[in-house]
């Protein structure tokens, strides 16, 4: 290791503060006020020193500490990513969502022979006519069944005398039976 | 979160499965509602208590609320699509569709040349389908939403009016 006397300190001091040292400079310029050897003129400038290298074995770039120092940024930075990926997918899913979902709102559309027609009253008036056709129909439908039970209910009186007329009989039979 | 992400569509598009009979009787009325000789009138339910201005029991209001469309789509006997009567065809998709076992027929009636047919949805969450033919025309009267008993009901005895 190479090791500088306080003169060449002194050099290299005046070459620093004029920033015109190299890296290696700077290093030996550290090397020697660390050692512990220092010339009594060049003290005031120990702390200066003492310190960048405090700081550099805080920092130390060969610590086995460094990969935990970086893993929580790359976490944060895939949290991050992540939260956002979320996000989006809730926005897609909103989307989505507004444009599947039938529109429930004042709505009323006329179309006759593929032509659009703004007229309200119409459109209703259209609705009801053929609202009405199907409900005329309907009425048809509960007379037709309504005669249909009657003729029912008329075919069952007239049978209710039968009726009457094998029960007699059935217990005629079963009293002969008896006896 | 994969696992929220998938129980999260599987919410959103449950309803749209079981609507999946409702979306293929829009798909066909859209598909025909632009023709020549064709109307179509297309109803939301808050069109249909302005209609009413307003003036509807609870049990009204309550079936309203159950109906997200009517589609009302009418087919003059004259409209062709080539050589074959569009009406044929409108016929050949809609039977494609609710002869079918989620759908059920609850009404069949003939009077002489006319023929009303219901068909409704096994599902509430659905369509109720009138099928109208008579010789001038051929209607298609759909009501959407939730169709139960109440409604069925309603529309058998007359209940839905636009005016």
């Amino acid at each position: 290791m190479e090791t500088i006397d306080s003169k060449r300190a002194g050099d290299l001091l005046e070459r620093y503060f004029e920033a015109e040292t190299t890296l290696r400079e700077e290093e030996l310029l550290r090397d020697y006020f660390s050692n512990g050897d220092v010339s009594p003129e060049h003290a005031v400038y120990i702390q200066l020193f003492c310190a960048f290298s405090e700081e550099r074995e805080k920092l130390n770039v060969t610590s086995p500490a460094l990969p935990e120092m970086i893993m929580p940024v790359r976490n944060s930075t895939r949290k991050f990513h992540f939260r956002w990926m979320s996000v989006a997918a809730a926005a897609a899913l909103a989307v989505f969502a507004f444009l599947m979902i039938p529109e429930k709102g004042d709505s009323l559309k006329l179309i006759i022979d593929g032509v659009n027609v703004r007229n309200r009253e119409l459109a209703l008036t259209k609705a009801d006519l053929h609202l009405e056709q199907v409900n005329s129909l309907l009425v048809r439908f509960r007379d037709g069944s309504n005669k249909q039970i009657d003729n029912m209910n008329k075919i069952g009186d007239a049978l209710s005398p039968f009726k009457s007329l094998e029960k007699i009989l059935t217990q005629t039979t079963v009293s002969d039976r008896l006896e | 979160m994969k696992k929220v992400l998938i129980i999260v569509l599987a919410a959103i598009l449950c309803p749209y499965i079981a609507m999946a009979q409702a979306k293929q009787i829009h798909l066909i009325l859209d598909k025909y509602e632009k023709r020549k000789k064709v109307e179509s009138i297309i109803i939301s339910p808050a069109v249909l208590q302005m209609a009413g201005n307003g003036n509807y029991n609870a049990s009204t209001k309550e079936l309203l609320s159950k109906i997200s469309e009517m589609r009302i789509v009418n087919v003059k006997e004259d409209a062709v699509e080539g050589t074959t009567p569009l009406r044929i065809i409108i016929r050949d998709d809609l039977d494609k569709v609710l002869i079918s076992p989620k759908f059920s027929r609850v009404l069949k009636m003939q009077d002489g040349e006319e023929l009303l047919e219901l068909f409704v949805t096994k599902e509430s969450d659905g369509v109720l389908v009138f099928l109208a033919t008579s010789p001038k025309e051929f209607a298609v009267i759909s009501i959407f939403g939730n169709i139960d008993k109440s409604v069925i009901n309603a529309v058998m005895t007359g209940g839905i009016k636009v005016k």
